[in-house]
């Protein structure tokens, strides 16, 4: 007689959510943004490539003509929270990547921030994904891992094409191997917990300027 | 990085809104060996063991054969339960679902090493551990009375959360996972998941533990060879 099937616990995982915003209507305006930007330069992490990122307090989303996307990406936020159980967040800071043939992201996390987000308003076609990092990688020490599998992995690639956001913990270590495409542009940014947005003169809640009329 | 062993997730066919990933999880796995035939010889031989001893206060609060003494061997805790003939059935089918776990996670096959028996009754606890220098680690409970305490494994991911404040309980923000013992329940898990048992309310909770190590490695078998040279 067969022993009845075990039950599996796939437990403690860690949420990586994927939108496709697509055809948002600030797509076009912020392709000429990425384009025309000339606050760009070299990073240590994006080897072969330029970023906005310079200072480390960049707002790219903060720019007028990209309000709308704020709105929606700060949306995702929000819906990601619910679905993780942590408490609200809020949009802090954001820049941009630009990688060509070849470029590379070395693998980092986003210190000082609790969700991060990658929204890939254009990559060309043939575009190297994203890759996560397992956090219980280094616990694994005695393990001889002999199949890929979801519990064995170290890496996970999440699929990427134009108009695909993924929202990730920022403590999840990611990479971007050599990428064999032309062109990849990538808007990156950080999070705040809601509730400390009064110790952060930079952030702003766009969708409370509404309310109050004073955009 | 760039080693080829990258799992990748897939996106819905077709257009979509969104779609969610649980990555990197942790397996428990749970087996009932519900009136498994041996159970009645395992557990009178454990209540009429005389080679117990108490737990050290700092580990728990309890009686174990882990802790006892052998004046031949000159060791503390060199009996390996599972290796009594009261036992022997209890060990293949252990051994059978080892090979169930260890393909599910995609590691090498593992052999048993050292197992002990716990008891504990009213106000017996085990404190937060993980079992060092092994693989794959199980407990198995032979009889707990209904309502004993439950194993409790933590969270391995809650170091790096120190940014975010759960707002409440789900599978991503969770602390720990309990899982209520019964009769016949074996449960499996990685040696490296930190684990305990809260305090027993019950007059008795009797656990089989084990630990395990990879079988030879044989190398003709790895999917991704390249990753261990």
């Amino acid at each position: 007689m067969r022993p009845p099937e075990p039950q599996h616990f796939a437990m403690f995982p860690t949420l990586v959510s994927s939108w496709n915003i697509k055809g948002h209507p600030c797509e076009k305006t912020v392709i000429d943004m990425i384009e025309t930007w000339e606050q760009v330069g070299q990073h240590r992490l994006v080897k072969g490539g330029e970023s906005s990122y310079l200072t480390g307090n960049e707002q790219f989303l903060s720019d007028k003509r990209v309000v709308d996307l704020w709105k929606t990406l700060q949306s995702c936020c929000d819906t990601y929270c619910e679905e993780a159980g942590i408490d609200y967040t809020l949009i802090s800071t954001s820049w941009f990547n630009k990688m060509s043939e070849g470029a590379t992201v070395g693998a980092h996390r986003h210190e000082r921030s609790v969700i991060s987000g990658a929204y890939y308003p254009y990559i060309a076609d043939g575009s190297n994904p994203l890759v996560l990092e397992s956090p219980i990688q280094q616990l694994r020490m005695n393990d001889c891992i002999i199949k890929n599998t979801n519990f064995s992995t170290y890496d996970q690639s999440v699929p990427i094409h134009s108009g695909i956001l993924v929202i990730f913990p920022s403590w999840l270590k990611h990479y971007v191997d050599p990428n064999p495409s032309e062109k990849r542009y990538v808007i990156s940014f950080n999070t705040i917990r809601h509730a400390d947005k009064g110790y952060v003169r930079t952030v702003k809640d766009y969708r409370m300027e509404d309310q109050n009329g004073t955009r | 990085m760039g080693l080829g062993n990258i799992i990748r997730a897939e996106l819905p066919l077709g257009p979509f809104d969104k779609a969610d990933f649980n990555l990197f999880p942790t397996l428990v796995q749970v087996h009932c060996f519900d009136n498994h035939p041996a159970n009645d010889d395992i557990v009178n031989f454990i209540e009429n063991c005389k080679n117990m001893s108490d737990w050290p206060k700092d580990v728990g609060h309890g009686s174990t054969s882990a802790m006892h003494y052998d004046p031949v061997e000159k060791a503390h805790g060199s009996t390996n339960c599972l290796d009594l003939p009261e036992f022997e059935k209890l060990k293949r089918d252990i051994e059978n679902r080892l090979v169930d776990y260890t393909r599910t996670v995609g590691i090498a096959g593992v052999e048993l090493t050292k197992s002990w028996f716990n008891i504990q009754e009213a106000e017996g606890f085990v404190a937060e551990h993980r079992h060092d220098l092994s693989i794959v680690s199980g407990a198995y409970y032979p009889y707990v009375d209904e309502g004993s305490a439950p194993i409790v494994f933590r969270n391995p991911i809650s170091g790096p959360k120190i940014a975010e404040r759960p707002e409440r309980n789900t599978e991503f923000s969770t602390d720990g996972m309990e899982f209520n013992p019964r009769s016949g329940m074996l449960v499996l898990f990685p040696s490296w998941l930190y684990h305990r048992s809260y305090y027993n309310k019950t007059k008795k909770r009797i656990t089989v533990s084990f630990n395990t190590r990879h079988l030879e490695v044989c190398y003709h078998d790895l999917e991704n060879p390249h990753q261990f040279k």
